[in-house]
């Protein structure tokens, strides 16, 4: 059996230089930001938005995955008028505002995406379907 | 704020997940990318963010109930992140599939896919043969490895504080044995620390291709 002598040994030099990233000091990070020609905080919120959209893609397929399955297994839930289902997705996302990341902004929406939003938040448990309908 | 509404929940949910990312300060989000930079050397992973995006995706596919790494919010966010993207790399480095994906399309017959061949290797392949490919890949990564090795020693062959650091890590020394044996000052020792990450950063900047 071939031992992993040196895939040990490097994986302890990562490790060497990960210690460093975890001890690094802000004024650190900022110094080699600016040696690296970036701009700290604009970086910073590249990163987020780059993790915000990763997770927002997971949340967005797995809608898809139930949505595709609702639709073999049962028949459309009954929905209220689409004026009511406008205002519960307004009150949810005023209520959750972090909601709003995984879906599309509200404006100019026909009406199978106000319902298919409806239908999705009621399925996340964000939106209780007789709330006041 | 993480989702408190049940404290006794070992586990992220989707929401914690994506509250901990609009937390994350300006700091904690460089370290993160910084430790991809790091991380992703001799992995399938070509950019840092694409790394630390895939630790994201796996934690909230976990989230979901997914099959995926979950993150037990007894450990802080970052931590759980720099984790879970050292085990992503590893088994991308470790993975004879992902190494082998280019040379198996290539066998593949019109209509056929990368999976429809390792299906038929699946089938027919004896053990035996699959453990001397083992074996022969296993030998392929140590050989990478010590390259590697030998290519992180040469970037700071000018560097003689950086040297010992390197040597006192592959004698297994922790910092204060390091520090003793090669007579280093606390500040010496950490400006070498930082000089070896940077260095190190920039020499696996292509994702460790040469």
């Amino acid at each position: 059996m071939i031992k992993r002598k040196h895939a040990n040994e490097l994986a302890a030099l990562r490790r060497l230089a990960l210690e460093d990233v975890l001890l690094a000091s802000e004024a650190d990070l900022r110094e080699q930001a600016e040696e690296e020609g970036l701009d700290f905080n604009e970086l910073a919120e590249k990163i987020r938005s780059s993790m915000r959209e990763a997770a927002a893609s997971v949340l967005r397929e797995q809608l898809v995955k139930d949505r595709t399955l609702e639709s073999t297994q049962r028949p459309a839930s009954k929905r209220p008028s689409l004026e009511r289902i406008k205002e519960a997705i307004r009150e949810v996302f005023a209520r959750e505002p972090e909601l709003r990341v995984a879906f599309r902004d509200g404006r100019q929406q026909s009406q199978s995406d106000w319902e298919s939003l409806y239908d999705d938040l009621v399925r996340l448990g964000a939106l209780k379907p007789d709330e006041r309908d | 704020m993480l989702d408190n509404e049940n404290t006794d929940r070992k586990y992220a949910t989707s929401s914690d997940v994506q509250a901990a990312i609009e937390q994350l300060g300006l700091s904690p989000a460089h370290k993160v990318h910084r430790a991809a930079r790091v991380l992703m050397g001799g992995s399938e992973y070509q950019d840092p963010s694409e790394l630390l995006d895939e630790a994201v995706k796996r934690c909230m596919q976990a989230a979901a109930g997914q099959p995926g790494r979950p993150w037990p919010l007894d450990v802080p966010f970052e931590a759980y992140l720099i984790k879970s993207m050292e085990g992503l790399a590893s088994d991308s480095r470790d993975s004879w599939y992902q190494r082998n994906r280019v040379a198996i399309e290539s066998l593949a017959l019109e209509g056929q896919s990368a999976d429809d061949v390792l299906g038929e290797l699946d089938r027919h392949v004896p053990s035996v043969e699959d453990a001397l490919i083992e074996v022969e890949e296993r030998g392929r990564r140590e050989n990478e490895a010590e390259a590697n090795i030998a290519r992180i020693k040469a970037h700071f062959a000018d560097k003689p504080a950086v040297t010992n650091l390197i040597e006192g890590k592959l004698a297994d020394l922790s910092a204060a044995e390091t520090r003793e044996m090669f007579d280093m000052t606390q500040t010496e020792y950490d400006s070498a620390h930082r000089a070896y990450r940077r260095g190190l950063e920039q020499l696996f900047a292509d994702g460790g291709k040469r």
